[in-house]
């Protein structure tokens, strides 16, 4: 199963968010988790993009088995006991290898020894 | 149109469907063993120098007894030399100046072999009726299937005579076409096929009337009415 923990802190009428989402199931899976807080959601930001796993109000992301995530975010509003929660999970599909990589994963091969080479 | 000729296991005959076959459809054939050639050789330049990058595809192209082709003269200095990233640009070279391209590929499953695969447009499969070749042609075929290259037939080759001429080649091939999931065409042994071909002529040109002569011409005839996509 797909399980959440959060925990929130409430700083100078800013509540922040955090969330440790894991995949406990054998196989991957895409997890979608939705603010529940009443109020705007200040998303995160790198290098002053929004971290690519957020839109609007949800956080998506593909999660190997056993693997933990963590995410978070501000919000003006009050904290909740459910400030974050599991809105998807789906099974995804393992990503298709293309040629270049099919080929690779071959026994590697060399081109024949120098006939004129091996002579001397 | 590029048809590569696989089929796993060493010595069922690759090389024999790839020159009737080249013979028949007006191709030019490239040996693609570029280590251990059973192919008519030539003096000249051949794939090794093209994947060298020392040559161009369509200037080391040669007739050998009826056909034409793009030997593998592995006497050439500086084999080594050889790229198979030029493969597919030598191949559709050759590709827009002749009615087709015929890989004669060697055995086994190496990156070679995957770089034929999916050089080519589609694949005839060779087998032998005995398992080992079967079992070996069978992951060649997984191979294609993962490479998204369709099999186009199946070839039962050095089908012994009396299975040939009796109601077992009809078993064995249906046999086959389940364990391969191409539409087999069976080819009886003949010991006139290797004689002829050490000279580069396909049977067709020697013994025209033989079963395996019209059998190559029945599976020529399949792959000409084959649309490209």
């Amino acid at each position: 199963m797909v399980n959440i923990t959060t925990h929130t802190k409430r700083r100078q009428g800013v509540t922040l968010v955090r969330a440790t989402v894991t995949n406990s199931k054998s196989t991957t899976q895409t997890v979608t988790v939705e603010s529940q807080v009443d109020g705007e959601t200040w998303l995160p930001k790198r290098n002053g993009a929004v971290v690519p796993e957020w839109t609007d109000e949800t956080w998506s992301a593909v999660l190997q088995p056993g693997e933990s995530r963590g995410l978070g975010f501000a919000t003006p509003g009050d904290p909740t006991d459910t400030p974050v929660d599991i809105v998807s999970v789906s099974r995804s599909e393992p990503a298709e290898m293309g040629n270049e990589q099919i080929i690779a994963s071959l026994e590697e091969w060399s081109p024949p020894t120098d006939p004129s080479t091996e002579q001397q | 149109m590029i048809i590569a000729v696989v089929g796993g296991k060493g010595g069922v005959g690759k090389t024999t469907v790839s020159l009737n076959l080249g013979w028949a459809l007006d191709a030019v054939i490239v040996d693609a063993d570029l280590g251990a050639t059973d192919f008519p050789q030539s003096q000249g330049p051949g794939i090794h120098d093209v994947l060298a990058g020392r040559i161009k595809s369509t200037e080391a192209v040669e007739r050998i007894g009826s056909v034409d082709v793009l030997s593998a003269n592995y006497a050439t200095e500086g084999a080594r030399a050889a790229d198979l990233q030029r493969f597919p640009d030598a191949i559709s070279r050759l590709d827009r100046v002749h009615e087709a391209v015929i890989i004669d590929c060697p055995a086994g499953l190496a990156q070679d072999i995957g770089v034929f695969l999916d050089t080519a447009d589609f694949a005839v499969l060779v087998t032998t009726p005995k398992p080992p070749a079967r079992a070996d042609a069978s992951r060649t075929r997984e191979l294609a299937v993962e490479l998204g290259t369709p099999l186009s037939t199946v070839v039962v080759n050095k089908v012994p005579d009396e299975t040939y001429s009796s109601e077992a080649c009809e078993q064995l091939c249906t046999e086959i076409e389940a364990e391969l999931r191409a539409a087999p065409i069976a080819i009886p042994y003949q010991s006139s096929v290797a004689t002829t071909q050490a000279e580069g002529d396909p049977v067709s040109t020697v013994e025209p009337d033989s079963a395996a002569a019209q059998q190559f011409e029945t599976l020529a005839e399949r792959q000409r009415g084959i649309i490209i996509r």
